[in-house]
């Protein structure tokens, strides 16, 4: 294994493997008691954006323009890929989503972090072997590197976790901003039940 | 401090008949929930939601339990007990905290216990480990309750004669049938043909509607772990405290806690001690106070509940409180059945959503067999998976050597998964021998949020349960078998399920031997009662949920005549 990606598997204490396990397998994010502005304040890249418009598709446009977006965005291309067989990541603005996830108020810190930093050791692991940041090597490089990650455990974990977001992303209720149109519902042929919640009940503003 | 009647602490299956009844009957009643107060148009079909976040439930880091599970024996053959934390395992053992409990959140599949489940002892004698005593009532006790639950909370179904039947009181449900899922055509068939009684299962959902805030069932397909919009499913909230609160002797101060009882030199209770939203500690005085915080909460608040004239707790002097908890046994299974194997008239009815399979069997509630003898058995239910479809999606990710898949290959197992096949799911409901390991205690390390200590709960269980389940199973997978089912699964566990519990404060006659008297009153505490499912010393084969709701209405009755 590659010593960047051993440094990634040994900066998690066995702790955090175990609570980042049980996150994503069981329950995804269990909710914390951090509120929302005082752990975005550790993240100023995060909320650079000016308010939401009321259009997610011009939303995920102008976000990923930027990083750490841009990169997520091709990452999250790679591992649900526009290939004639269903929407991409894209098409179900899972970007949009998962920037979401990060600003929710019940994302563990711990978890937020975990997502924001993956995008580093890849891009380290990708200027190492490549001399370029990860958007800038090419398809199939692109590619081997992801499978290189995933051999070790923070890393298989990092793109587990990017997984089930795309997943929400892909099945959530549209209130979310990602599923537009139901396209991942009807994709799979799946019946969503009724009432389906206006945007100002979605869960966060149940807590 | 206003003096109320009743004070009743906890507002689901055993609090909302309580407080339904008595302030109908003209009570002040004051109901304190620790959750928030949803109403109706607060429920969506969203999975996020009900299923993938902490919105019904506490967080665990704030509020968590310990579990105390099997981890071997030692050098001598005892049994040695591993504790964690469910904030670390992640084991959740809280079921909805809101107005109503967690039966805003069942499917309201309802069966009633049978004559048998009250004298458990004497019909199928003792078994070695097991804690069975027969109760001190009988089924003929219980019965009109039942009924009035039948009629006050909204029970659909149709009454069909079978070997198991138990004598009711009225000819039949007062609401006819849900609708039903066309896969129960072949279910009949198959069980008909193997000369098996498919049965429609009664379910507290209206078929018709009530009124205009309870209408009938809109059959969206998501009813277990979610919230009615319609009004159709009979929740506490919906079907009992909208009553209670309509009378305006009711008052429910929900995000209210409580953390204690406090009782006087004559064991009496005086006060209920809770930390309301705003985190202030705050007492409620009453005459009578009811117990209801479902069965391992409701033991954690006896235990820390000790007085004057109750030294280890309310109602412990004979250090039972916690004791003999019951969950329930068995197990679950599937088979799918896959569309190309089939016409596509039968594929495009299979898949529809909505309905309810609605099918159960008990032909084996009563076992009769050459190597086992006749022993007590169980419930079967017949369901179709779980429509939530972002965890099913996820478990697909996943390769058969535990490897990530991505990329165009998960995108055509997703695809696969979702579209190839209809499941039909098995659950088997067994008695839950009540044995010396399991049960609830205060842990002495961890604490909740407000530095309480939270109940820890000992989950051995009893290897005939085992037995009985395998023996139902290896009937259940028959049936799936001869309906065409592939793949077809299943497993029987003593994992204890953390939605089904009960036990923990059984009644009785000897205050040596169990915490309520035969009327759910605790034994030295005169006007204190306990109307969840603690109360029960064995548990039957079915869910809880109708025993505890026709229970609570009992105890309401009992509690009227004390006031």
């Amino acid at each position: 294994m590659h010593k960047l990606l051993r440094q990634w598997d040994n900066s998690l204490s066995a702790k955090q493997h175990a609570a980042l396990d049980l996150s994503l397998e069981r329950r995804s994010f269990l909710a914390n008691t951090l509120k929302a502005a005082a752990t975005l304040s550790l993240l100023p890249g995060l909320i650079q954006l000016s308010a939401c418009s009321k259009d997610p598709e011009l939303d995920q446009q102008s976000l990923i323009q930027q990083e750490p977006w841009k990169t997520f965005a091709t990452v999250q291309q790679i591992l649900f890929p526009d290939d004639g067989n269903g929407p991409s990541a894209m098409d179900i603005h899972a970007a949009l989503y998962l920037k979401f996830v990060l600003e929710a108020p019940d994302t563990e810190a711990a978890d937020r972090e975990f997502i924001l930093n993956g995008i580093n050791w890849l891009n380290d692991l990708s200027q190492q072997t490549h001399q370029k940041p990860f958007i800038l090597v090419n398809v199939t490089q692109q590619d081997a590197l992801l499978k290189q990650i995933s051999q070790s455990r923070a890393g298989e974990r990092w793109l587990s976790t990017l997984l089930l977001y795309i997943f929400e992303a892909l099945l959530s209720d549209p209130a979310y901003g990602a599923n537009p149109d139901g396209i991942g519902w009807r994709w799979l042929e799946h019946q969503p039940g009724f009432p389906s919640p206006p945007k100002n009940k979605i869960y966060t503003r149940l807590l | 401090m206003k003096e109320f009647d009743v004070c009743i602490i906890g507002s689901g299956a055993g609090g909302g008949p309580v407080a339904r009844q008595l302030s109908l009957a003209g009570y002040d009643v004051v109901v304190l929930e620790k959750g928030p107060h949803l109403k109706q148009s607060d429920f969506y079909k969203d999975e996020l939601a009900c299923c993938r976040r902490s919105v019904y439930t506490p967080n665990l880091k704030n509020e968590q339990h310990v579990i105390e599970d099997y981890d071997g024996t030692d050098a001598n053959g005892n049994y040695k007990w591993q504790s964690e934390s469910t904030q670390e395992s992640g084991w959740d053992f809280w079921n909805g905290n809101m107005v109503g409990g967690s039966s805003n959140l069942m499917s309201g599949f309802f069966y009633r216990l049978k004559p048998q489940d009250f004298r458990l002892l004497s019909e199928f004698g003792p078994i070695d480990g097991a804690n069975i005593v027969d109760w001190p009532i009988s089924y003929d006790d219980l019965e009109p309750y039942y009924t009035l639950v039948e009629q006050i909370v909204g029970i659909s179904g149709q009454v069909q004669s079978h070997p198991m039947q138990e004598p009711r009181s009225s000819a039949d449900f007062p609401y006819p049938p849900t609708l039903e899922h066309p896969i129960t055509r072949l279910i009949d068939q198959t069980c008909r043909d193997m000369q098996l009684h498919a049965l429609r299962t009664p379910r507290a959902i209206l078929s018709r509607p009530l009124n205009t805030q309870r209408r009938a069932c809109e059959y969206s397909g998501f009813c277990g772990s979610y919230g009615c919009a319609s009004g159709a499913k009979g929740s506490s909230r919906e079907a009992l405290l909208n009553d209670a609160l309509a009378s305006g002797r009711c008052t429910i101060k929900a995000n209210c806690k409580v953390n204690r009882l406090i009782s006087n030199n004559r064991g009496r209770v005086t006060h209920a001690q809770y930390i309301d939203k705003d985190n202030q500690t705050r007492r409620v005085s009453a005459k009578i106070f009811v117990v209801a915080c479902q069965a391992m909460e409701t033991a954690r608040l006896l235990l820390l509940s000790s007085g004057p004239a109750h030294a280890n707790g309310l109602g412990n002097n004979s250090g039972q409180v916690g004791k003999n908890m019951l969950f329930s046994a068995g197990g679950s299974g599937s088979g799918d059945f896959i569309y190309h194997d089939m016409t596509e008239e039968l594929a495009s009815q299979l898949k529809t959503r909505g309905p309810f399979v609605n099918r159960g069997l008990q032909d084996w509630y009563v076992i009769e067999d050459k190597t086992l003898g006749r022993i007590k058995g169980g419930t079967v239910d017949l369901l179709l998976q779980h429509p939530n479809a972002i965890r099913r999606a996820n478990n697909v990710k996943w390769d058969d050597d535990d490897k990530l898949v991505w990329g165009s290959a998960l995108k055509r197992k997703l695809h696969e998964a979702f579209t190839s096949s209809q499941t039909l799911r098995y659950e088997i409901f067994c008695d839950w021998l009540p044995n010396d390991d399991c049960f609830v205690s205060l842990d002495s390390n961890v604490k909740d949020k407000w530095n309480i200590p939270v109940g820890k709960l000992r989950v051995g269980y009893h290897d005939h349960d085992l037995v009985v389940g395998r023996y139902i199973e290896k009937h259940c997978k028959q049936i799936l078998t001869n309906m065409g089912a592939k793949h077809v699964r299943g497993s029987v566990s003593g994992s204890p399920p953390p939605n089904l519990q009960a036990g923990g404060c059984r009644f009785g006659h000897d205050p040596a031997t169990s915490v309520l008297d035969a009327e759910c009153r605790i034994h030295g505490a005169e006007n204190v009662f306990v109307s969840d499912g603690s109360w029960m010393p064995t548990g039957g084969s079915v869910p809880y949920t109708w025993t505890i709701y026709a229970n609570a209405f009992r105890v309401a009755n009992i509690i009227q005549k004390q006031l």
